[in-house]
């Protein structure tokens, strides 16, 4: 299972990523931003995608909608993590297509909790982080 | 532009530094803590030939992991401080245009995005996790009904 992280972030990348390897995801692709996100997606796809939202270029908002136009990516999953964190944000967000969505500050075993509500339960994840 | 905002912004990112700082010495501390009962264990392992503690080690270094886990989460503040800088800076641009139009000076252009509401006055983690897990239980209830 192939998972894409988006974030302009080199340290909250880091952190999700190592979070995904402690969940036994190996196979993840990063971008720093929606524009290089998209192209990498079109190039080698991805099963999952963790985005951020405020990233220079092409915000994840907009990386999202872009997903969701593209007749071959449309369905891939999407889980938004962001600071923004108003009701408006939160429903925008929706909108535009994501599947879930975690304000930042966030604990890993909330990472844990959000991709297994949207991941086929024949999924097994491995070395959880415990509660 | 509010004066009393900038600073409460920039008072803001140093707390959070702070606090930032603090719970990742405190999280490296449990960690060394638990590395040097791990390493008693394993000592006196080592001198009594007896296998029978390896388990309590294992579950410690289980521990340790967990810790270093949670240690690396609390780096997200460096991440949320650069948001409200950027906050700030759009701040400040806006300043800068406002003294540039009186003088009749081009107005700047920030290269950044700025949040609207950034979540984190304090690095409690998963704040708003359930308001925010009701509006996406709410929202995709109302889609199955077609309601939006």
């Amino acid at each position: 299972m192939k998972i894409m992280v988006v974030d302009d972030s080199m340290t909250t990348r880091r952190i999700i990523i190592n979070c995904l390897h402690r969940l036994g995801f190996k196979e993840i692709v990063e971008a720093e931003n929606g524009k290089k996100a998209f192209e990498t997606l079109t190039q080698v796809g991805a099963d999952l995608i963790l985005t951020d939202w405020n990233m220079p270029e092409v915000s994840g908002l907009e990386f999202v909608q872009k997903v969701r136009s593209h007749d071959n990516l449309k369905k891939t999953p999407i889980i938004m993590i962001t600071t923004n964190s108003s009701k408006e944000e939160v429903l925008e967000a929706l909108r535009a297509g994501v599947n879930n969505y975690i304000v930042k500050p966030f604990t890993p075993e909330t990472l844990k909790e959000k991709i297994l509500s949207i991941l086929p339960s024949s999924i097994q994840l491995t070395g959880l982080p415990r509660q | 532009m509010e004066n009393g905002k900038v600073i409460g912004q920039l008072d803001s990112i140093t707390r959070l530094a702070e606090e930032g700082a603090t719970e990742t010495l405190a999280g490296l501390e449990r960690c060394i803590a638990g590395v040097d009962d791990v390493l008693c264990i394993l000592n006196k392992t080592k001198t009594s030939r007896d296998l029978g503690e390896l388990g309590t080690a294992e579950t410690k270094l289980q521990q340790v992991l967990d810790c270093l886990y949670t240690t690396m989460s609390a780096l997200q503040f460096q991440d949320i401080n650069t948001q409200k800088l950027y906050k700030v800076m759009a701040m400040l641009a806006e300043l800068n245009d406002y003294l540039n139009e009186l003088v009749g000076s081009p107005k700047s252009r920030p290269d950044f995005v700025v949040a609207k509401d950034i979540e984190g006055d304090d690095l409690a983690k998963d704040k708003n996790k359930l308001q925010v897990d009701e509006l996406v239980k709410q929202f995709q209830c109302d889609q199955s009904h077609g309601l939006k």
